[in-house]
């Protein structure tokens, strides 16, 4: 450590006051793990500012001392994104809970760090509206998923998370406070179009190039009608053919397809086969409408989809899913769905994944090799594909439990992960929400040029490498 | 048989992935709840003390010693209200160990010496008066007007009650009269059900006394118990059942709310629009919720349900140890508690615990606190 603890102590809790500063062994071992793979490692403190400008004062004061900052919101990411490699301060934001507002009529709202998924659907279902709810924990943070790159449900039309940010607010490492998007130029923070897109700087950056304080998002209203159509397929080659062909119509809310291992619950730990008789691929496709005719039309085009595909010899047909897990679709966000209840039940506490975005052409390649990879470690191929924005997102992931008790099944876990992964870029996949494994593979293969770009990006808004240090890799 | 300790837990902690879903209440609905769920969390705010999260994290740095006893872990471990909030939450396997989880840290906590003194002053009143209050125990019949013996319910009083809302056990006493149900109370030979000890850690003064609380109750030859507290039914339900008191299998306790349901005729008028406090220890840890609202409908009182109710039901703040030890907080979770209750507009706030009762009354609220036996007894 080349900083000085007791005097960085000392300012921050002159910032702050002495309630929400501390350096308790306790505290920092909280603080240190998450539920992935990722190896725990302390912070040297933990801090709760409340307000931008005391993360403002934080970060001037890291600077002048040169001590780590992690952003800190829920910590239920599974990449490790904010196990401190360096140390140094973690500021947990929950304090900053506001939703600040909520436009009905623009369709957007303004939230802080600590708003969590839980409590911006709350606030958005009394005024009829939804976001694109994720399957994680209730209590996790909406900003930290947006910004993050995160995936959303019933919204997969529109996109991923990231792409309903409409504006934000971002203190950055030097402590100065910007404004993004409409908000940094009219203070309606209704659109990122059509100025530069400057936001891309702290999208999918894993808080190394700043503090996002406010940001808005894209919300959309509640449909009065929906339905959940579901098929199985014996193979990923049929499962994606149809996807692809019924993805193209862009009619579906949400269009995802699980294999027999993530449709069971929980998760089989260690691996066990699938019976003969049951199908490998599961797909669920929410539509929604206005009235119940558009319900209708969209039904239409899906059976239209699915009878050209069975026309052409698929295996894929109409699958009865039962009502309860019809519901948990659609009724998001979800404790059972959105918690680790089917991820991780009686494994062991640990669950990571190879989480990629994977042109949806390639999955039955990656897939196929996946399996072999998982088998092979004992482990569940328990993978989940889904179509964002028509078929111009392809979302391959595997959901892998493990036992945290046992160091060999953490490495076996990892191995498989990072295994998959360079499969998955083998094919032209990329990785979200991305442990440092992960970015190791990503640069060995990445364009110098872009490399030495995100260089530069991090090392002109963050001089002295405050922020997140080691979590980019770059630097 | 008996308490498990911490060791014998350690399957069940490392079933907690740390995903987070004990750090608030959440249902679908619609419409959607969310709130706060973890008192101790709402207060200092660090994932830390937050939700059952924070007790898994305990548990692993004890077992695998990566921290000591550092004064925040105690402090976390000891404003906590053990009020099952989380638990409630949560959808891992280490759901049905939380509380036992909670309750084993501080048992090593107390092995080690780290844990409030005002704790140990309940073990110390206990094991010499058979009460936490420290009270002379011919004291636990002040309440009664006469002797109450000979009946084939025995009516198991609880110190809180007998000692510090009197009139709880009057109420009941004259409902049941009422009804012309004749029953016994053990007055001064009563002990205490262990429920303070064990949820403090306290174990060892726990089981000096737990055989003699069974033994003072078989020895009246009567199978039937009802008691009004909800700590003393969750623990002589719950806690006695991991141990082999000779007797106990052939007793049968219930709360009074669920002895009453059938034996009140729907035929009250109290018309007073209330709302129902469900007690952690009646609610989520013994699953009574509907019988005490189902009285409430027959004795004619209005009732509005708090956003955060049965399951979701925020903690009055004073259970786990956390009122002796932690006024301040206690009185702190209740004035939230009753802000709810108040926002309602109701006319009063009724609950089924002693405990609920007295911290509620201590947050001063605008409107009466009832234990819900004080209703019936009005209507009657």
């Amino acid at each position: 450590m080349s900083w000085d603890k007791e005097r960085v102590y000392k300012k921050l809790v002159d910032i702050l006051g002495d309630e929400w500063v501390s350096d308790d062994e306790f505290v920092r071992f909280a603080y240190s793990y998450d539920l992935s793979f990722v190896e725990p490692k302390m912070p040297d403190i933990v801090a709760l500012p409340e307000t931008v400008e005391e993360i403002q004062e934080i970060l001037k004061m890291a600077n002048e001392e040169k001590v780590p900052v992690v952003p800190f919101t829920a910590g239920t990411n599974i990449g490790g994104l904010c196990i401190p490699e360096k140390g140094g301060i973690i500021l947990d934001l929950k304090r900053m809970n506001r939703i600040i507002e909520i436009n009905e009529e623009m369709r957007y709202a303004v939230i802080e760090p600590g708003v969590s998924h839980a409590q911006l659907a709350e606030a958005l279902y009394r005024k009829g509206l939804q976001f694109g709810w994720p399957v994680g924990p209730p209590s996790a943070s909406v900003l930290a998923c947006a910004i993050n790159h995160g995936i959303g449900h019933l919204t997969g039309r529109y996109g991923l998370n990231s792409q309903m940010i409409t504006s934000m607010e971002v203190v950055l490492p030097t402590g100065e406070l910007v404004r993004l998007g409409s908000a940094g130029i009219t203070g309606s923070w209704h659109a990122l179009y059509p100025v530069p897109r400057l936001d891309g700087m702290f999208i999918g950056m894993l808080g190394t190039t700043g503090i996002v304080t406010k940001l808005g998002i894209n919300v959309w209203a509640i449909p009065d009608y929906r339905d959940v159509l579901t098929v199985s397929a014996e193979n990923i080659e049929d499962m994606t053919s149809y996807m692809i062909r019924w993805g193209r119509y862009e009619a579906a809310d949400d269009l995802t397809a699980v294999s027999w291992w993530l449709a069971q619950i929980p998760i089989p730990y260690p691996y066990r086969p699938k019976p003969d008789d049951e199908p490998e691929w599961f797909s669920y496709s929410v539509i929604s409408g206005y009235t119940e005719k558009e319900l209708e039309a969209k039904r239409e085009m899906w059976e239209m989809a699915l009878r050209k595909e069975q026309e052409n010899g698929s295996s894929v047909k109409e699958y009865e899913y039962p009502e309860e897990a019809k519901r948990a679709r659609t009724q998001l966000p979800s404790q059972i769905v959105g918690s680790t209840k089917n991820y991780a039940k009686s494994a062991g506490g640990g669950i990571s994944w190879p989480g990629t975005f994977t042109p949806a052409p390639k999955w039955p390649e990656a897939f196929n090799r996946w399996k072999e990879i998982y088998i092979r470690r004992g482990l569940s191929p328990s993978v989940r594909v889904t179509l964002y924005r028509g078929t111009h997102y392809g979302m391959l992931r595997a959901m892998t439990p493990f036992d945290k008790r046992d160091p060999e099944k953490i490495r076996n876990a990892k191995e498989a992960i990072v295994e998959a992964l360079q499969v998955a870029l083998d094919v032209g996949g990329i990785p979200y929400k991305p442990p440092i494994e992960f970015l190791e593979e990503v640069y060995k293969r990445a364009d110098p040029g872009y490399v030495e770009l995100v260089k530069r990006v991090k090392d002109m808004l963050d001089p002295n490498n405050i922020m997140n240090p080691g979590k980019l890799l770059v630097r | 048989m008996g308490f498990k300790k911490l060791e014998e837990l350690k399957d069940a902690v490392y079933m907690c992935t740390y995903c987070g879903t004990c750090k608030v209440a959440y249902t679908y609905g619609p419409p959607p709840l969310f709130a706060p769920i973890c008192p101790q969390g709402e207060r200092f705010k660090f994932d830390a003390y937050l939700g059952s999260r924070s007790k898994s994290a305990m548990a692993k740095a004890i077992l695998t010693g990566a921290t000591g006893w550092t004064d925040t872990l105690v402090n976390s471990l000891f404003t906590c209200n053990v009020c099952g909030g989380c638990e409630y939450q949560c959808q891992t396997d280490f759901k049905p160990e939380i509380l036992h989880t909670i309750e084993a840290l501080r048992y090593e906590a107390v092995k080690a010496g780290r844990f409030p003194k005002e704790h140990g002053r309940i073990a110390e009143n206990v094991l010499k008066y058979r009460n936490p209050y420290g009270e002379d125990p011919e004291r636990k019949e002040d309440w009664a007007d006469s002797k109450y013996e000979g009946g084939e319910l025995l009516y198991f009083v609880g110190c809180t009650a007998a000692l510090r809302r009197p009139e709880i056990p009057k109420a009941a006493a004259e409902v049941f009269k009422a009804l012309g149900i004749e029953f016994t109370i053990l007055g001064k030979d009563e002990v205490c059900c262990g429920s303070p000890l064990i949820r403090t850690g306290q174990w060892d003064a726990a089981e000096q006394i737990m055989g003699e609380t069974i033994d003072r109750i078989v020895e009246t030859g009567i199978t039937d118990v009802v008691t009004t507290c909800a700590g003393c039914y969750k623990t002589l339900t719950r806690d006695y059942a991991s141990f082999d008191f000779k007797g106990y299998d052939k007793l049968k306790f219930q709360h009074i709310t669920q002895y009453l349901l059938d034996k009140i005729n729907p035929s009250g008028s109290l018309g007073m629009k209330v709302t129902y406090h469900d007690p952690c220890h009646l609610g989520r840890q013994a699953e009574v919720y509907e019988e005490p609202r189902e009285i409430l409908r027959k004795i004619g009182a209005e009732l509005i349900e708090m956003p955060r109710n049965r399951g979701n039901a925020y903690c009055c703040g004073a259970g786990g140890g956390v009122k002796g030890a932690f006024p301040d907080l206690a009185l702190e979770t209740s004035k939230k508690r009753v802000e709810e209750a108040e926002s309602l507009g109701i006319e009063a706030i009724v609950t089924a615990c002693p405990f609920c009762v007295r911290n509620l009354q201590d947050a001063e609220p605008s409107v009466p606190v009832y234990d819900i036996i004080e209703l019936v007894r009005k209507t009657l």
